[in-house]
C-alpha cells in the first residue's frame, strides 16, 4: 500500500508549444489536506487536471513530462479504479442528470442529509448550493482522493467551515484532498500542507488619469436605485421579504449572503429580469448585467472584437484602445473571450459596461475565482467606472471584497439588513 | 423579442430536463421500451383508439411531470407545433383538399409525441441509461448521455443568455435585432460547446458510468454501478 496519494516529480505540461507547468514536485500523503495556490494562469487547474486523469486521456493536444501518480497507478488508471473525484471551479454543467433528487439517489446519498433543496432543478440552484451538491457526490463516491478546485470562491463563508470539518472528516477516514484556491487566509487552519505555483506573476499598470469624460444622463438625479417594500416568492417560497434600499448615484452597494439565499434574484429584480410580487422599485438609468452564470456570455472571436461590436451598439465614440488599456486587456485583445480567466473576463465585461455608458452596473459574484491582482484589478476598474457616475450594485460571499468596495448590506432569510 | 426566447426556453428546460419527475427509480429498458411501443402506437393507431391513447398519456404526464411541466410542455406545443399546423391547414385550403378529420388526427398525433417525450425526459436518468447502453457500445452511451443533457443544457444556456442580452445589448430597429440575435446565437454556441466539455469531463469522472466502475471494495460502486432504490 503506498503512502502517499500523489506523487509528481519533474512535472511538465505544455499545449500547443506552450508551456503550462514547469518541473513541479507535489506529495501528497494520505490522510491530508494540501492546498495548491498561485496565480490565475500559473496552471493549477491544469495540474488539477493531470492528477484527475481529464490530461492528456480527453485533452490528447496536452504534452506531459515527467512522473505522476495516483496511489502508485497512472492518474487515468486511478480514475477508472473509481479512486478519484474532482470538483471544477464552474460546476454550471459538470451535473449527469437535471433533478438535484435524480443526482442524489444515483450517488447513493440519503437526501434527508444534505442541505440543498431537493426538488429543485440544476439550474436553478445557486452556483454555491450546486458547488456543495457536486462535494457532497463526490465525498459519497467512495474515491479516496478528492481535488476540489476554488471551493472558497464558491461556498460562502458561514458554510464553510462546515465543508472544511466535512473534509477533515474525510482525510480522517482515510481519504485525501486537493484544494485549488487563491485564498490561504481563509483556508489556513484547515489544511496540512500549501504548495504555491509560481507560474506569470501578473502586475497590472496603472489606470490611466483624464479620461473622456462621460455623458451625464442622470444629472440632477442623486438616487440611481430605489427598492421599497419588494417581495419575490419562487416556486411558492418566499426569497425577498419586504427588500428596501437606496443606492446613489456614483456609489457602491454590496448585498452579502449565503449561498441560495436570493441574491441574484435580487440583482435580477433591479435589472428588471424578474418582475416582484409587490414593491416598489425604482431605476435611474440604463442597467448592465454582469451574470455569475455562464461567466464567459461574449459572442465575438476576440476581445477586442467584443469590445467593438458593444461600442457599435451603443454608439460609443471613444478610443477602443483605450478602453482595452482601461481596462487591463491589451495584452488580450486578440485572444478567444472564451479563453480568458475568470478575472479577464469580469474585466472584459466591465469594459462593455464602460462603452455601453450604462448608468448602473449589476454585478453578480464579482469575486468568483479572483487571484488577489485580479481582485485589485477589478477594484481599479469598479473605481475608475464610479468616478464617471456610474452606480455598482453586486452581491456575493466576499465580505473582503464587499468591503473594499464600498457599502455593505447583509441578505439574511429574504431581509435585508444594512 | 429576448424576453419571449428566455421564457420559452425556461419552458423548455423543465421540459426536456432529464430524471426531473416525481416517479423515480423506472429501469432504463423499461422506459425505452414504452418509448418505442408508444411512439409507434401514435404513428398507426386508427382514430378511435388515437383518443383514448391520447387520454392515458395527458393522465400520465401530469402524474410523472406535475401540472407545472405540463403546462410547459402546452406551451411549447403551441409556440413550435401549432404553426406548422395552420401552414399545413393553409395549404389544404389553397389545393383545396381541406380534411378535418386528417388533420385533427395530425394534430393528436403530434400532441402525443410531445407527452410521450415530456414523460420519457421525465424517467430517464442518465446513469441509467449510460449504464444500459455502455452494454452495447461505450461510445453510444457517451453520445446518448451527452445528446439528452444538451437538450436541457442547451435550453438552459439560451435562457440565461437571453436575459444577458436582453438587458446588455441595444436593437434599435429591425437590424439591431438581427444583430443581437447574431451575437446570441454565436455566444449560445461558445457556451454550449463548453457545456459539452464540461458534460464529458462530469461523465469521464464517474468511472461507474462510462468506464465500467471496475473497483469493486465496499463503500464504492461494482461493476455497472450499484442502483439505490428510491
Amino acid at each position: 500500500m503506498p503512502e502517499h496519494a500523489v506523487i509528481s516529480e519533474d512535472l511538465s505540461v505544455s499545449v500547443n508549444g506552450h508551456e503550462i507547468l514547469s518541473g513541479v514536485n507535489v506529495v501528497v500523503p494520505e490522510g491530508s489536506i494540501l492546498l495548491l495556490s498561485g496565480p490565475s494562469g500559473s496552471g493549477k487547474t491544469t495540474l488539477l487536471k493531470v492528477v484527475a486523469g481529464l490530461i492528456p486521456e480527453l485533452y490528447p493536444k496536452y504534452v506531459i513530462s515527467g512522473n505522476v501518480s495516483v496511489f502508485g497507478l497512472e492518474p487515468g488508471q486511478a480514475l477508472r479504479e473509481g479512486l478519484v473525484a474532482y470538483v471544477p471551479q464552474d460546476p454550471s454543467s459538470y451535473f449527469l442528470n437535471a433533478s438535484v433528487a435524480a443526482e442524489l439517489l444515483y450517488a447513493g446519498v440519503n437526501t434527508d442529509l444534505v442541505d440543498v433543496p431537493v426538488d429543485k432543478l440544476m439550474h436553478e440552484l445557486s452556483d454555491g448550493q450546486l458547488y456543495k451538491l457536486l462535494l457532497i457526490v463526490a465525498t459519497s463516491s467512495g474515491a479516496k482522493l478528492l481535488l476540489l478546485d476554488e471551493p472558497t470562491s464558491h461556498i460562502d463563508p458561514w458554510t464553510l467551515p462546515l465543508v472544511m470539518g466535512m473534509l477533515r472528516e474525510f482525510c480522517a477516514r482515510g481519504g485525501s484532498v486537493i484544494l485549488v484556491d487563491h485564498r490561504v487566509e481563509v483556508v489556513r487552519d484547515f489544511i496540512d500542507a500549501y504548495v504555491t505555483l509560481k507560474g506569470r506573476e501578473w502586475r497590472f499598470p496603472a489606470l490611466r488619469s483624464g479620461r473622456s469624460v462621460r455623458r451625464d444622463p442622470l444629472s440632477g438625479v442623486h438616487v440611481a436605485v430605489s427598492l421599497h417594500d419588494v417581495w419575490v416568492s419562487l416556486a411558492g417560497r418566499d426569497i425577498l421579504k419586504g427588500v428596501t434600499f437606496e443606492v446613489g448615484r456614483g456609489s457602491v452597494l454590496s448585498v452579502v449572503g449565503r449561498n441560495g439565499v436570493g441574491k441574484t434574484t435580487l440583482l435580477r429584480v433591479v435589472s428588471g429580469l424578474l418582475r416582484p410580487d409587490r414593491g416598489i422599485v425604482r431605476v435611474s438609468g440604463r442597467v448592465f448585467y454582469v451574470p455569475q452564470v455562464p461567466v464567459r456570455w461574449f459572442s465575438s472571436d476576440t476581445v477586442e472584437g467584443e469590445v467593438k461590436l458593444f461600442a457599435r451598439a451603443w454608439g460609443f465614440r471613444g478610443s477602443v484602445d483605450e478602453v482595452l488599456e482601461s481596462f487591463h486587456l491589451e495584452g488580450v485583445r486578440d485572444r478567444h473571450p472564451f479563453t480568458l480567466s475568470v478575472g479577464e473576463s469580469r474585466r472584459l465585461a466591465l469594459a462593455l459596461a464602460y462603452v455601453s455608458s450604462a448608468d448602473i452596473v449589476v454585478l453578480d459574484e464579482p469575486g468568483l475565482g479572483l487571484d488577489p491582482g485580479a481582485r485589485e484589478s477589478l477594484v481599479d476598474c469598479l473605481s475608475v467606472m464610479m468616478g464617471g457616475g456610474t452606480t455598482v450594485l453586486t452581491a456575493g460571499h466576499d465580505l473582503v471584497l464587499a468591503k473594499s468596495l464600498g457599502d455593505v448590506c447583509l441578505l439574511e432569510g429574504g431581509v435585508l439588513r444594512c | 423579442m429576448l424576453s419571449l426566447i428566455a421564457r420559452l426556453m425556461r419552458a423548455s428546460s423543465l421540459v426536456v430536463a432529464p430524471g426531473y419527475s416525481r416517479v423515480r427509480g423506472v429501469p432504463a429498458y423499461v422506459t425505452l421500451s414504452f418509448l418505442a411501443v408508444t411512439s409507434a402506437a401514435l404513428m398507426i393507431l386508427p382514430p378511435w383508439l388515437l383518443v383514448p391513447l391520447l387520454s392515458v398519456l395527458c393522465v400520465l404526464a401530469l402524474w410523472v411531470r406535475g401540472l407545472r411541466v405540463l403546462i410547459a410542455t402546452a406551451l411549447l406545443f403551441i409556440t413550435f407545433v401549432a404553426p406548422f399546423i395552420a401552414l399545413s391547414i393553409g395549404a389544404q385550403l389553397v389545393v383545396g383538399s381541406f380534411s378535418p378529420i386528417t388533420t385533427l388526427m395530425g394534430v393528436a398525433r403530434m400532441a402525443g409525441l410531445m407527452l410521450l417525450g415530456s414523460v420519457v425526459f421525465g424517467l430517464i436518468n442518465i446513469h441509467e441509461l449510460a449504464l444500459l447502453l455502455r452494454r452495447v457500445s461505450p461510445d453510444l452511451a457517451v453520445s446518448t448521455a451527452l445528446a439528452i443533457k444538451f437538450f436541457y443544457l442547451a435550453s438552459t444556456n439560451l435562457s440565461r443568455l437571453a436575459e444577458v442580452y436582453s438587458v446588455n445589448l441595444r436593437a434599435e430597429g429591425f437590424m439591431g435585432e438581427v444583430r443581437r440575435l447574431t451575437a446570441l446565437s454565436r455566444a449560445l454556441t461558445y457556451v454550449c460547446t463548453v457545456s459539452a466539455l464540461e458534460s464529458m469531463e462530469a461523465l469521464y469522472t464517474r468511472p461507474n458510468v462510462l468506464l465500467g466502475g471496475v473497483r469493486s471494495e465496499e463503500g464504492g460502486r461494482g461493476e455497472g454501478g450499484a442502483r439505490p432504490t428510491a
